[in-house]
């Protein structure tokens, strides 16, 4: 469907198709060499490193890395099972993010671009304020968060004490409190997390072909039709990409957790990459880090192809 | 639309040339002929002939930056042969490791807050101090470095590596921790500074009683368990003395995690006198601390919602463009425990200080031994004079502090306290505790936010760390091979 | 025009009104940003939500006065706005090219390049920041211009993931068309295939050129007397945890918005407008 078909007629000669497929092959590399070139040394030759981390500890005593095999690996699994270890948290919390990330802001993403697109009265207005967090840096965005529900200075609880809700306060604080904690930080990836998606949805929805919409209007196509039936399928390379990066944020999600709650309390927001970052970190622990990176990579290898090929099913390509 | 953008820019490409072009710093020069540019990136005698360059790199942080700026001037003044180039960075720990493993673009010497520098001793790319320690900086009649150091940080700053042991780090300042509180508030309600923890129990009941409850005896950074730390610390040290608590850091078996017995027992005491204050239902504590950082817990006791604060002496430092005029600010030693270690009949004071921020200078640097003497240069008599006054923070050598008009109030408590105290901080270079297995507090760290909501008891924490160190411990030996 | 049936109209209505609420919560903390900025940091830690009694503008001032390694706010600017045209442009033009290729030509081992991309954004990378600066310095990029353009023409990227989505989409049909005319791949490319996925490839380019505005820690690491916007104020923010000036913090924060945010108002209209691309040519 998506190939692109030689177009070569079958009457020209052999020496002319075999240009036809030199030319090709040279435009196909002139295109991908220098991106090939860059990744090749900035990532291949600087990462060369780590898969050789996974399988050394640093030794003190000589000053360098000494090989230890699978130590590394057999310690990560056991201390995964170690009855006070917030790994299975952490996993538990990244897998969270990306329901919400897929199940959640996507879906609120493609309904506030649909009706922005089908002409919502201010809708520029409103596209140019939702788009507001995207360009905010995080570290901002998060302590303006907080601030908001702070017990002392917060505007949020005046508002409940206003409303007469005040019991429903957490004495010890929406973020320090288990059970309103991973809740908030997920109202609050929601809340900045919009935005981005509207853009990009919006920008898929602008290449729809009128054609289609306004013959569709004249056999009285409903709106809830036309997004279901017409939208939604023309977007959809677009979906499945964002529902693909969607995929990614169970290994690479940390600032959130780590400026709203520091990874608490007690390990209740935790996320793997936050596990990693704060190994590095405080214990300087390059190899562990190492170890869990390959991990990841493992095992966000095969979700990655398989979460691929559903989307390949779900979302056919069309072309227009 | 079109030309538009790209008129746009061209324009703001124009200003950046404009901007970089036209714009440093102001310069200023002294009479004595001291050249100071924007603020001290470079510092030179100013008819110098090809000086040589001296590159210090500082975190510039609380303290700013005009101590190092002073101490450069002085140096310069005193070496014309110099031109000292300083280097702010807020967060120079995160590029430090970096650089040191590059070997590129080094600094002479590197002023980071505390932060892992035993690795990069144990590769061979730090230079060993060994000569700087054995020299006097105030002359003949002085003590030697290593001699006017105090204890805890000599020890801290050796290190054995495959090149033997030596001295590879040199202390940058000390800290204070403690209780800080609110002088004026006190004083308005007569309130007195508790000496023992059944006083300063005494004293939150009545500062309940006394405002109806409008002011709370504490405010805390709930998110950030290593402020309770300090006073848990403490009073663990209080609890089984200080040679007691020593033995912890050998970590020698799992014995040391028995409640039953020192040191650990005290770690018990220490955590249950804790309980009794910050558990959330004794109502010291202002609603909400457990989700607040330093900031927002400080602004509680800024503005009177709490009468102190678990905190240190960088407070009122960091404090300084948000604290009222008229506001004074204390801070008090932690209250002695009931049955509190004592020598020779008195209790033993005891103060926790913070793991150390440091100097280093790389073995690769261009200047060594130019940054050595700038070093010894640093810890003369005079120049930590200097340190104390424009930064309101002892440096741990021994120095006769003189009272200046320029230390406040909050400073001279400070003083006292460190010369009243046996101070202290954790470190260990057991390879288990470097390795990351063995830790002061297992199963998850430490207990502080659990004890305040209740979800754990003293004695059943202690009781299940041990029960873990003892199941784990020959695991963790091996492992840290 | 299209007619809307009332049930649409109060679909649109509901919608309407939940946008609204939430274009205040995001609204809000901006604006309280802005008349705090306006107290002196004593007046903000006394009370955080009041009006400030005397507007000041010492802090507006003393942004503006701002000023790391040397360089002043306007420098800064300079330096934000070429790294991000310049950065976005080339990273744009690689992963246009990249996501092109693999989107429409098939060769062996194109497949895998799509969910390659993927699995790498998902490694963190360890021993690299050393081994990058090391780099950088042994080619002596570090502390260049040079070196940061250099380092965008990588086109595997999140910019090549999404405009893979985009091409894909594009009807092969039209670039029969062309070659049936004589035209070459290269002319088809830049003539036809690029300019239809405009829409998608400027969206791209909004959240990449985003991206580069607010990278602080590149310039920071390997060209720091290039000072940017999004350096001085990680600088400022890093230092507020030591000193705490929130009203300077956001004035300074609010300067380096505006601008993005004007220049977002001008290019959104003209772009995210429903622009008919017509049919076949001729």
């Amino acid at each position: 469907m998506n190939a692109h078909r030689e177009s070569a007629p079958s009457r020209e000669g052999r020496a002319d198709r075999k240009k036809a497929q030199w030319k090709r092959a040279l435009f196909i590399f002139s295109f991908i060499a220098i991106p090939l070139l860059h990744f090749t040394l900035f990532f291949i030759y600087t990462n060369a490193d780590t898969i050789f981390l996974s399988f050394q500890t640093f030794d003190n005593s000589t000053g360098g890395y000494k090989w230890v095999g699978f130590r590394n690996y057999t310690e990560f699994f056991t201390s995964f099972v170690q009855p006070y270890s917030i790994l299975p948290k952490a996993v538990r919390n990244s897998i969270y993010f990306f329901l919400l990330n897929d199940f959640v802001i996507l879906p609120l993403s493609f309904f506030a671009a649909f009706f922005l697109y089908k002409k919502m009265p201010l809708g520029n207005v409103f596209r140019i304020l939702f788009f507001l967090p995207s360009i905010i840096s995080v570290v901002v965005l998060t302590m303006l968060f907080s601030f908001m529900f702070d017990s002392s200075i917060g505007v949020f609880d005046s508002l409940l004490r206003s409303l007469g809700l005040g019991e429903h306060i957490p004495e010890l604080g929406w973020f320090g409190d288990r059970r309103t904690a991973m809740p908030l930080l997920l109202v609050y990836c929601i809340w900045a997390g919009i935005g981005y998606n509207v853009v990009l949805l919006s920008g898929a929805m602008s290449r729809i072909p009128q054609e289609i919409i306004e013959s569709g209007r004249l056999d009285g196509m409903s709106m809830s039709r036309e997004m279901w039936s017409i939208t939604l399928p023309l977007v959809g390379s677009t979906i499945s990409t964002l529902l693909m990066m969607g995929v990614t944020v169970i290994f690479t999600l940390f600032m959130q957790p780590m400026l709203i709650t520091n990874g608490g309390p007690s390990g209740e927001t935790y996320t793997i990459a936050l596990y990693i970052v704060n190994s590095i970190r405080s214990e300087g622990n390059l190899t562990m880090g190492a170890t869990v990176g390959i991990l990841c990579a493992l095992v966000g290898t095969p979700i990655v192809i398989l979460v691929r090929k559903i989307l390949e099913k779900t979302f056919p390509i069309y072309e227009y | 639309m079109r030309k538009i953008s790209i008129l746009l820019v061209f324009v703001l490409c124009l200003l950046t040339a404009v901007g970089l072009i036209g714009c440093t710093g102001p310069t200023q020069v002294s009479e004595d002929g001291i050249v100071v540019e924007n603020e001290g990136d470079a510092i030179y005698y100013k008819d110098a002939v090809s000086p040589t360059v001296l590159k210090i790199a500082f975190t510039e942080a609380g303290f700013g930056r005009e101590w190092i700026v002073e101490m450069s001037k002085q140096f310069v003044r005193e070496n014309h042969d110099v031109r000292v180039e300083l280097e702010g960075d807020p967060t120079l720990a995160n590029s430090l490791f970096t650089k040191l493993d590059s070997g590129k673009n080094l600094a002479d010497i590197f002023v980071p807050l505390n932060s892992a520098w035993e690795t990069y001793a144990y590769k061979g790319k730090l230079e060993p101090l060994d000569e700087l320690f054995a020299q006097k900086p105030d002359g003949e009649d002085g003590l030697t470095v290593a001699e006017s150091m105090d204890e805890v940080y000599r020890e801290y700053c050796s290190l054995s590596t495959k090149d033997g042991t030596h001295y590879y780090a040199f202390p940058w300042n000390t800290t204070v921790t403690g209780i800080v509180y609110n002088k004026k508030m006190f004083r308005e309600n007569g309130w007195e500074v508790p000496t023992t923890t059944a006083e300063l129990k005494t004293l939150c009941d009545r500062i309940l009683a006394d405002t109806d409850g409008a002011v709370k005896p504490f405010a805390y950074p709930g998110k950030i368990g290593g402020y309770f730390d300090y006073i848990g610390t403490t009073w663990w040290m209080q609890a089984v003395g200080l040679e007691s608590y020593q033995s912890f850091w050998d970590f020698e078996n799992a014995e040391i995690y028995d409640p039953s017995q020192a040191p650990a027992s005290g770690k018990q005491v220490a955590l249950e006198e804790f309980e009794k204050f910050f558990k959330l239902e004794t109502g010291y504590g202002v609603s909400g601390s457990m989700s607040k950082d330093h900031t927002t817990a400080q602004m509680d006791f800024i503005r009177g919602e709490a009468a102190m604060i678990v905190n240190a002496n960088w407070m009122e430092t960091e404090m300084k463009t948000s604290t009222p005029e008229d506001f004074e600010m204390g801070m008090m030693p932690v209250p002695f425990l009931e049955n509190a270690y004592t020598e020779n009949g008195e209790p033993v004071q005891y103060n926790y200080t913070t793991a150390p921020d440091y100097m280093i200078i790389p073995a690769e640097a261009a200047q060594k031994e130019l940054a050595k003497e700038f070093l010894l240069f640093s810890v003369r008599a005079d120049m930590l004079q200097l340190y104390t006054r424009l930064t309101g923070s002892p440096r741990p050598f021994q120095y006769t502090i003189e009272d200046d008009a320029n230390l406040t109030e909050f400073t001279k408590d400070i003083l006292k306290i460190r010369e009243e105290s046996v101070c202290y901080f954790d470190f260990s270079r057991a390879d288990i505790y470097m390795k990351g297995y063995a830790k002061k507090y297992l199963n998850g760290g430490d207990p502080y936010s659990a004890l305040v909501r209740g979800e754990v008891t003293p004695s059943r924490f202690c009781n299940l760390e041990y029960a873990e160190a003892d199941k784990q411990w020959t695991t963790w030996v091996q492992s840290s091979q | 025009m299209e007619k809307r049936s009332f049930h649409e109209k109060v679909w649109i209505g509901i919608v309407f009104a939940v946008f609204v609420i939430y274009s205040v919560t995001l609204i809000f903390p901006f604006v309280w940003c802005f008349y705090n900025s306006f107290k002196n940091n004593t007046e903000f830690f006394l009370d955080v939500w009041s009006l400030p009694e005397t507007w000041r503008f010492s802090n507006w001032a003393d942004s503006f006065l701002l000023s790391v390694n040397g360089v002043n706010i306007l420098g800064m600017y300079g330096n934000s706005i070429f790294m991000t045209v310049c950065c976005t442009g080339i990273s744009i033009l690689m992963s246009a090219m990249t996501s092109y290729i693999i989107a429409k030509y098939k060769f062996p081992g194109s497949g895998i390049f799509y969910s390659a991309a993927f699995v790498l954004m998902m490694i963190p990378s360890m021993g690299s920041m050393s081994a990058m600066y090391k780099l950088y310095n042994d080619l002596g990029l570090y502390d260049t211009y040079f070196g940061i353009l250099l380092g965008s023409f990588g086109g595997f990227g999140t910019g090549f993931v999404l405009l893979y989505g985009f091409f894909k989409n594009l009807d092969w049909g039209y670039a029969e068309a062309a070659q049936i005319d004589g035209a070459g791949h290269y002319t088809i490319f830049f003539r036809i295939m690029f300019p239809m996925a405009l829409p998608g490839i400027v969206s791209v380019a909004i959240l990449s050129a985003i991206g580069v505005w607010n990278d602080y820690f590149t310039i920071y690491m390997y060209a720091p007397s290039k000072v940017t916007i999004a350096v001085g104020l990680q600088g400022l923010v890093d230092q507020m945890k030591y000193s705490a000036n929130y009203p300077l913090l956001f004035a300074v924060m609010l300067i380096s918005l505006i601008p993005i945010l004007t220049v977002f108002a001008i290019f959104q209209k003209t772009i995210m407008e429903n622009t008919t691309v017509g049919g076949l040519k001729g």
